[in-house]
């Protein structure tokens, strides 16, 4: 936020001529250092733009990493840049371009990714404007565009797979020290020359004009486009080819191409990814990482510890972190695992619902997770790992049964490791841990805890309040008279756990539903038809009985016991015709 | 004659005998109310399964006025809890039951309307109503339905235009409102449903603002 640099108190020297002059002094002094006042985007305001309205001429904007779907305006003169280039992302909206900058002065865009903007940063009616260190890509239309007599320099960007490039409307734009890789035009028109000088084009359909020194098809060697890693490899032709006379901020030798190059570059190394962890032994882990083929990477470190921090210290290879080279992957020692001594949860009453019993139980401390057990005649029939959780919603059981229950805690230290890297520079500027940075891995064997004391429950189906009728059930609730006959609550469980997990279950009961109310209309002004509809009913309802109490194989049996009967029955009748044949003759 | 044909036939005299005698006047004849508030159940064992004896309620409305003293009008409303069921062998509370209830309700109000730029106007009226609902018992089964009933309703409306001229004036400008009152209502409603009665009406108490145009 901004400084507060005037506490001086004036009282007393205000009324002389001295004191007015000093106070204009004080108050120049005032403007000019309050014009150095910073703001951070999202930690002081939520928005790049609101930040930017916020700001005075002279004030600096930084935005931190993130992914920013915004369409900024730049109504002053002021400096907008991104903590790091590559994870600082600027999308457009719309049609709109990522940011607009319009009849001001000494402004500077520095450090943003870009990435798929209609348009990135279109520029009109500007002075002395430095667009540096930037990576633009994937613009559907122009990626800078430079229109009227705006005087800027354009230094140290990398453009990549935009359709136009770079578009200007006349030859003041200084374009120096710039990667254009795979683009439609790398920059347009071709008649304006003047102000170019330095760039590097490869693989561009169209190189547009190219200016003095142009490195034509150089091998670039960019760390990874898919994730965004623009920095320059070893053996990049890219390295300390841009203007004798600039500089690299980072080591300080000549300017690279490219967005990590010259006086703006972002000092920031690319985070590690792919962190894994794995267990090799009773407390040792390997970690490994994707490497980091920047230039300017001179090595990794690694940090580990437990309870989500990286402080560790029990290592026999040292203290979090470890300074481990240039490798990519490095085996720790030594690691404690989960010391003895967990104590039983204590188990609450299970609450019962249909076929589920939610099952609730007090925190052990240590714990690193709980196994539920279950079963009808002992607790050791089933067993479920649910984690760090200390209640579980048990499903699939039978209503009216009892089930034995019972949780035990158990515990293995958890280790979190993250790797980073860091630089050639006397700085060693380091990566920050980022999402793909750090990894899990439990070290030593699993603990169990004792189990908690055994308890019974039973599941059933739930009544709510108020018992409200299901109008579904039409021609049934007429025939049996009350919504709460036995013979309804077997049929509406049947077409709960049978018919509606079927599609021609579901195609029968939207047709029911449908038809069903006028059917049970009917019923009900012909009463004494009821009895004949129980009875035509009563078959099904114990089918669906049997199928619901688990009896579904003496169902299946049923017809096969059928089919058997009638090839006897058929068996006997043929042998009875045949005696009776016999004896005619 | 049951109650849908009765207030059928209320609201079809309400609506001819008005159309006659307002056709003259230049006055807000259509209304929109927006209104939040607590209903409470009838149903007297309410709290011990949803934890309270009360809910809330979100509500609209859209009437006509025949007369500057009479109103005719439709409201749609949600209402919904959430609480538990019970086990009735074990005969304790457990599993979660959503419970929410639609109510519409046709309405015939009597306004005290005397004067144009009158600062409080009372009301009172009723009408039919209709309760749909969906009671969802997790893991269990949903059960839908609807019931019939009538409904009792009264309140008192504060004239908004006559605190703040400048935005009456623009709502007017900007979406043809000519009144905007600020209004608190109370509303009795009665509806059974099934063989062993089950109320699903109770008391709502509301406030909101109802735009004239």
């Amino acid at each position: 936020m901004r400084k507060t640099v005037l506490a001086y108190n004036l009282d007393g020297v205000l009324g002389s001529g001295i004191g007015r002059a000093v106070v204009a002094s004080l108050w120049a002094l005032c403007a000019v250092t309050a014009g150095a006042a910073e703001y951070t985007v999202p930690g002081d305001y939520g928005t790049i733009q609101a930040a930017v309205d916020a700001a005075t001429d002279g004030d600096t904007v930084v935005v931190e990493p993130g992914n920013y779907r915004e369409s900024v305006v730049l109504r002053g003169n002021l400096v907008l840049r991104g903590r790091e280039t590559a994870r600082t992302i600027l999308e457009g909206q719309g049609q709109d371009p990522a940011i607009a900058v319009s009849g001001v002065s000494g402004v500077r865009i520095s450090n943003f990714t870009f990435a798929g903007a209609a348009d990135g940063v279109r520029i009109s009616g500007a002075a002395d404007v430095i667009i540096a260190g930037n990576v633009f890509m994937d613009s559907e239309g122009v990626a800078l565009d430079v229109r009227d007599q705006s005087g800027v320099q354009v230094i140290n960007n990398t453009f990549v797979g935009n359709a136009t490039a770079l578009r200007r409307s006349h030859a003041g734009v200084v374009i120096r020290n710039n990667i254009f890789y795979d683009n439609g035009t790398a920059i347009a028109p071709t008649t304006l020359e003047g102000g170019i000088s330095y760039n590097g084009f490869q693989v561009n359909d169209d190189n547009g004009a190219v200016g003095g020194n142009a490195l034509l098809e150089p091998l670039l060697r960019m760390v990874s486009s898919a994730r965004r890693d623009f920095h320059l490899r070893y053996n990049s032709e890219a390295r300390d080819a841009g203007d004798p006379n600039d500089t690299d901020i980072i080591d300080g030798s000549r300017a690279d191409l490219g967005a990590y190059g010259g006086e703006y570059a972002d000092p920031v190394p690319f985070p590690v990814y792919d962190v894994m962890a794995e267990p090799d032994g009773e407390d040792t882990v390997t970690v490994s990482w994707s490497s980091n083929p920047s230039y300017l990477t001179a090595g990794y470190r690694l940090y580990y510890g437990t309870g989500g921090g990286y402080s560790g210290s029990d290592a026999s290879e040292g203290v979090s972190p470890l300074d481990v080279g240039r490798v990519t992957s490095f085996r720790l020692s030594g690691l404690a695992p989960a010391s003895a001594g967990l104590g039983a949860p204590q188990l609450a009453r299970p609450a019962p619902s249909h076929r589920a019993l939610t099952i609730s139980w007090s925190p052990v401390s240590g714990a690193s997770g709980y196994r539920l057990r279950y079963g009808i005649d002992s607790v050791q029939e089933h067993e479920i790992d649910v984690g760090q959780v200390t209640s579980y919603r048990l499903t699939g059981l039978q209503n009216g049964t009892g089930y034995r229950i019972a949780v035990q805690a158990y515990s293995q230290a958890r280790y979190r490791f993250a790797v980073t890297v860091y630089d050639t520079t006397d700085a060693r500027n380091e990566s920050v841990i980022a999402a793909g940075s750090s990894a899990e891995a439990g070290v030593g064997p699993v603990r169990d805890g004792p189990l908690s004391s055994e308890v019974v429950a039973v599941p059933e189906a739930l009544q709510p309040y108020p018992d409200l009728p299901d109008e579904g059930c039409f021609v049934a609730t007429a025939a049996y008279g009350s919504y709460l006959a036995p013979e309804l609550r077997t049929l509406r469980e049947f077409r709960d756990r049978y018919l509606l997990r079927t599609a021609p279950g579901r195609v029968f009961v939207g047709w029911y539903y449908r038809h069903g109310p006028e059917a049970a209309r009917w019923l009900e002004s012909h009463p004494g038809l009821k009895p004949l509809v129980r009875a035509a009913l009563l078959p099904l309802v114990v089918l669906a009985g049997l199928l619901l109490q688990g009896h579904g194989p003496v169902l299946a049996a049923l017809p096969v016991a059928g089919l058997l009967l009638m090839v006897v029955a058929s068996g006997r009748r043929k042998r009875g015709v045949a005696r009776e044949g016999c004896g005619v003759r | 004659m049951s109650m849908f044909r009765y207030w059928s036939v209320a609201l079809a005299a309400a609506l001819f005998s008005c159309g006659i005698t307002a056709a003259a006047e230049e006055l807000p004849r259509w209304s929109l109310e927006i209104k939040g508030g607590s209903f409470f159940p009838d149903e007297d064992k309410w709290k011990g399964y949803y934890g309270d004896d009360k809910t809330g309620q979100f509500s609209m409305a859209f009437a006509w006025k025949p007369l500057r003293q009479l109103e005719l009008g439709i409201d749609g409303a949600r209402i919904r809890d959430r609480g538990q069921g019970v086990a009735p062998q074990q005969g304790e509370l457990s599993g979660e039951v959503t419970l929410d209830l639609y109510p519409m309700q046709i309405f015939v109000l009597a306004r005290g309307v005397f004067s144009e730029g009158q600062w409080l106007v009372p009301y009172l009226g009723g009408g039919w109503s209709r309760v749909y609902y969906e009671q969802d018992i997790r893991g269990q089964e949903t059960r839908r339905g609807s019931a019939t009933g009538s409904h009792l309703r009264g309140g008192i409306q504060l004239l908004l235009d006559n605190i703040d001229r400048p935005t009456a004036a623009g709502f007017h400008d900007s979406f043809g409102v000519l009144n905007s009152y600020l209004f608190i209502e109370v509303s009795r409603s009665s509806v059974e449903i099934g063989a062993e009665p089950v109320q699903l009406g109770g008391t709502s108490y509301q406030a909101g603002l109802l735009f004239e145009f």
